[in-house]
Order: C-alpha cells, then sequence, then structure tokens
C-alpha cells in the first residue's frame, strides 16, 4: 500500500487566470510564486513551496489534489503498485511535472479526479508579504464522489488513509496523519461527481476570525459561516471564489494522536455554533 | 416639540426573570448592577447607570424603551404637551421610578409602545468586570409599525428626532444626536406591531469581531450576520436571547455631524455589503 502523509496542494482550473489569481493573491492572502505556462503556484504563510495551484482552462472547478509520499523513491514505488491495481495513470513518475517538486506522478481515482502524488516538496523561508489575512497552509479538499464507499475504499486501501468520523448518510472524514481529515467525501446527489470545497487554514482563532472580517471587507461573498464544526471540531467559514468555486477559512482543527480512538458515527450535525441557514 | 438627546436603555419583560438575568449577565456581556421587585438593572461597559432592564411578567416581549431630555424641567413640560396631544400617559412625572434615574415619566406612543421620558441618569465609575465580550452601550432600537408613516410623524414631530437614512419604501433610520439612528422603523410583516430588535454597541471593530466569535462559542444562537449594514455603514451580528427578543451586536456606526447632511435614500436598499449569501436579516428580509 502507498502510505500518503500529507495533503500537499490542490490545483483549480480557472477559466480566467488573471482574475483567479488578483482573487487568490490579493484577497484570499496567499502568494504568487512562481508561473510557467499556463499554470501559477501560491504559497501560503508556510514553509512548502506551494499549497495552491492555477491552471488554464475552459471549466472552472476542481483541476487536482496533490498528496505527498515521504520520499522520491516512494513515487517510484506507488507507480508500480497503482498500475498492479489497474489505477490510470496519467503522467509517469516524472521530475519535470511543476516548480517546488522533486518528483511525481498522476493517476485518475475511481470518479476521474486527478490526484497527483508528489516527493520532495521545496521548503521557502523567505519572509512572507504583509497582508491582514495570511492563510498558513492548505487543510482539507472535500469531494463529491459517484459511490462514496468505492471511493472511500479506494483512498484507504490504496493509498492508506484512515476513517476518523463518519455522519450518517453524510459526509466520511479521511486523515493520513494527526489532521482530523485531510479529505472527506459526500455522496454527489445527482450521481456526478464534483469538487465540494478546499478548506486554507489560519494561526489561531484570533486570525481566523480577522480573516472573516476582512473577507467581509474584501467583498468576498461568504455562504455559511463563521461556526465550528462538531467532527473535527474546527472553526470553518465558507466563500466562494470569483468563479464559483468554495473554499473556506478554518482554524483549530483537531489533532488526533491517540492510536486507540475509534471513529464516531453520528447524525449530520454541522454547527455547535447554532447558525440559523 | 420635546427634544429627546439620547436612547437611555430597553427593558424587556422577562418570563423566567432567572434565565434571562443569566444570559445577559453571564453570556452577552452586560452586568448586573441592581434590582428591586420583579425587575433588575443592567450596565454596559460604559457611563450609564443602566442600558437594559428586566421586567418579570407572564410573557416575553419589549417592556418599554427610555429616551433622555436634557432636564428634569424638560420632562415636566414633555408630560403637558403628551398630555395636551392626547396621548396615554401611564405614569406622571416622578422621581421613584427606577434606580439611577432621578425624574422619569411613561406613555404609550401612537402603536402602543410603553416610551419612558426620563433626565437625570446616574454616571456609574465603578471599573467593569473581566469580560471577553463588552457592549459600552445601547445604540438602537427598531420598531415595527402598522402604520410606519404616521409613527415616524409621532417621532419627528412631537418628539424631535430627525430623519437619517432610508432603505428604499420599508425601513427608516431616525437619529436625535450624531448615532445615525437611535431609532428605525419598518412596517410589520405580520399585522402586529411592536419590538424588531435592539442593538448594543461594542467598542470597535476588534472587540466586535470578538463578540461574534465569543457569542458563537457560548452557543448564543445566531440568526443573521456577521455583515456590514449599507446604511449606517455599521457592523452587524443579529441574535435571539433565551426569550427570542432578536438583538444585535454592532459597531462602527456612522455618526452624523455635518450641519447640512441630507438624508439618503438607498435604492436598491442593499442590507449587507459584505455579501452573505443566502441568509435572512431577522425581519424576513433577504441580505
Amino acid at each position: 500500500m502507498v502510505q500518503v502523509t500529507r495533503l500537499a496542494h490542490v490545483g483549480l482550473q480557472a477559466n480566467n487566470l488573471s482574475t483567479q489569481a488578483e482573487f487568490y493573491n490579493d484577497r484570499w492572502g496567499l502568494e504568487r510564486v512562481d508561473e510557467f505556462g499556463n499554470e501559477m503556484f501560491f504559497r501560503a504563510d508556510g514553509p512548502d513551496h506551494h499549497v495552491l495551484t492555477l491552471t488554464e482552462g475552459h471549466d472552472a472547478g476542481l483541476h487536482h489534489v496533490a498528496l505527498q509520499v515521504p520520499s522520491v523513491e516512494d513515487i517510484d514505488r506507488a507507480y508500480e503498485e497503482l498500475l498492479a491495481r489497474g489505477v490510470e495513470i496519467v503522467t509517469p513518475p516524472t521530475t519535470e511535472l511543476e516548480p517546488g517538486v522533486k518528483r511525481a506522478l498522476r493517476l485518475k481515482d475511481p470518479d476521474g479526479f486527478l490526484v497527483e502524488l508528489v516527493a520532495g516538496v521545496e521548503t521557502i523561508s523567505d519572509p512572507f508579504k504583509d497582508d491582514e489575512i495570511k492563510p498558513t497552509a492548505l487543510n482539507h479538499v472535500v469531494l463529491n464522489v459517484r459511490d462514496q464507499a468505492q471511493s472511500e475504499a479506494f483512498y484507504q486501501e490504496a493509498l492508506g488513509f484512515k476513517l476518523t468520523d463518519r455522519f450518517v448518510g453524510g459526509l466520511s472524514f479521511w486523515a493520513c496523519n494527526a489532521n482530523h481529515h485531510s479529505l472527506a467525501f459526500g455522496q454527489a446527489r445527482d450521481g456526478t461527481p464534483a469538487f465540494h470545497h478546499a478548506a486554507f487554514e489560519l494561526r489561531d482563532w484570533e486570525e481566523w476570525i480577522k480573516a472573516v472580517f476582512y473577507a467581509g471587507e474584501r467583498g468576498i461573498p461568504r455562504a455559511w459561516g463563521p461556526g465550528r464544526h462538531l467532527f473535527g471540531n474546527n472553526l470553518f467559514s465558507y466563500y466562494k471564489d470569483p468563479e464559483g468555486n468554495t473554499v473556506e477559512y478554518t482554524a483549530e482543527v483537531e489533532q488526533i494522536t491517540d492510536p486507540s480512538r475509534q471513529p464516531r458515527v453520528m447524525e449530520p450535525y454541522a454547527d455547535t455554533w447554532r447558525t440559523a441557514r | 416639540m420635546v427634544s429627546v438627546t439620547k436612547l437611555a436603555h430597553v427593558g424587556f419583560r422577562a418570563q423566567n426573570l432567572s434565565t434571562q438575568a443569566e444570559f445577559y449577565n453571564d453570556r452577552w456581556g452586560l452586568d448586573r448592577i441592581d434590582e428591586h421587585g420583579g425587575e433588575m438593572f443592567f450596565r454596559a461597559d460604559g457611563p450609564d447607570h443602566h442600558v437594559l432592564t428586566l421586567h418579570s411578567a407572564e410573557s416575553p416581549g419589549l417592556h418599554h424603551f427610555a429616551l433622555e431630555v436634557a432636564s428634569a424641567e424638560e420632562l415636566d413640560r414633555a408630560a403637558d404637551e403628551l398630555a395636551a396631544r392626547g396621548l396615554n400617559i401611564v405614569m406622571p412625572p416622578t422621581a421613584g421610578l427606577e434606580p439611577g434615574v432621578a425624574k422619569a415619566m411613561r406613555f404609550c406612543d401612537p402603536e402602543g409602545n410603553l416610551v419612558e421620558l426620563i433626565s437625570g441618569v446616574d454616571t456609574v465609575s465603578d471599573a467593569y468586570g473581566f469580560r471577553d465580550v463588552k457592549p459600552v452601550g445601547l445604540n438602537h432600537v427598531v420598531l415595527e409599525a402598522n402604520d410606519r408613516v404616521a409613527l415616524e410623524s409621532f417621532y419627528r414631530d412631537v418628539l424631535g428626532f430627525r430623519l437619517t437614512d432610508q432603505l428604499a419604501d420599508f425601513m427608516t433610520f431616525f437619529r436625535c444626536n450624531a448615532n445615525h439612528h437611535s431609532l428605525a422603523f419598518i412596517k410589520t410583516p405580520n399585522g402586529q406591531p411592536g419590538f424588531n430588535h435592539a442593538a448594543f454597541e461594542i467598542r470597535n471593530w476588534e472587540e466586535w469581531m470578538k463578540a461574534v466569535f465569543y457569542a458563537g462559542e457560548r452557543g448564543i444562537p445566531r440568526v443573521w450576520g456577521p455583515g456590514r449594514h449599507l446604511a449606517g455603514n455599521n457592523l452587524f451580528s443579529y441574535y435571539r436571547d433565551p426569550e427570542n427578543n432578536t438583538i444585535e451586536y454592532t459597531a462602527e456606526v456612522e455618526q452624523i455631524t455635518a450641519p447640512d447632511y441630507v438624508p439618503k435614500l438607498r435604492n436598491p436598499p442593499i442590507a449587507d455589503q459584505w455579501k452573505t449569501v443566502g441568509q435572512s436579516g431577522p425581519g424576513g428580509g433577504r441580505a
């Protein structure tokens, strides 16, 4: 089994690359670090070379999700193993896929979502720009899938994710390290797989509530929140980017360090802050 | 004409006085300063003796709101004028109505809201206790009216309020000092005139944002916000107290100081400059 150790970055396809770049750089609080061809790379106020990529393309939405494995050798091992499982490989192991990443490959998951495995992510020590909102990392990505059980089995068996919590008839939350969930899956209501949202982390609740304030002042449409989730205990506030992708500011996500902890299964209970929706 | 200088306090009827007192003292951030009989008095982190009163009663809702006038003489003159205009004087000017107030009277406005006029409010200089959330004052009260135009005329022509702002043809904002509005009026959606909400002010946006956080952590149900209104440019976040009264945390309310200020008419009547999606206001209107 391939053992994913981290969610590395999320890639969005941008119908209008310059509008999206302006949004993520000037309003969402990320910083553009590189660009080549039709791709742009954005870092957060953390060590990773990038946490978001934008790829120019016709339709807005998810381009890919990147998951990190411990070493460049793991990329090659993963390649053999995924081939043996019959997984569709889009890009075999390469050193040339993107800046800031030593070795990577791309595959398709059961829904056709493009998943990238990366190893050797460059760290950046340059000081981050001055901004009122400074996300420190990408925290999680949520996908609506055609067959929830099938997707769960794939990420569990092929990539080493573990179930942390599950809402009956709702989202299931999956971890690849202490972080409560790096991926979550929900059943697509109309059977069409789709990107649900990506969450960017703020340092603490004070930075997070400041982000809620400045997002308001910057006219970023808020879809839900601020509030606090039951599963993961994280603070949340959801927004729409200019192309309709849902993005979240989160903080205080539960870190699971007890190896004997068992997954909880509960009726959906989204917001302990009791916001009307 | 009577000249009101300030919105002084708001009073709620409390079906369960201890639950409501616990809420306003321990969770909303006010400080109980006095009580007698079935009445309790709460101050904010400001000079006024109280900004909220609770009155033990059979049913919850607005009990009264209080407007301040400049002097005891002004209060007597107001009583004469209101009586001459045929308003129902519920209590003539008296010195013994409540602690912290030198003189007060009560009457009913044209839609039956109990209004108190007061003069001589004690100032409290005791340090405010430690609180994560510290409202500094009562900022405004909004009323739902059957005949909005008639009610506005009363507050304008009899009590000296001036129009500041208007959202299309459904909401008007009136001031009695520099504060953008101390009273506002909307048409009642259900034929029942009366109370819509009361707003408590927080010192600045940082304190206000903290208040939004702690209200969430304390499980106070939020009905709309946080956001920023167009009329008044104030930050808002609306909640329900345990007896379902709608109350607001606000900050950065516009102060009108230009003597030649001209009332604004907002059309389209944008309620929230923060563009919150799909959340409805306390009056049922869409953001």
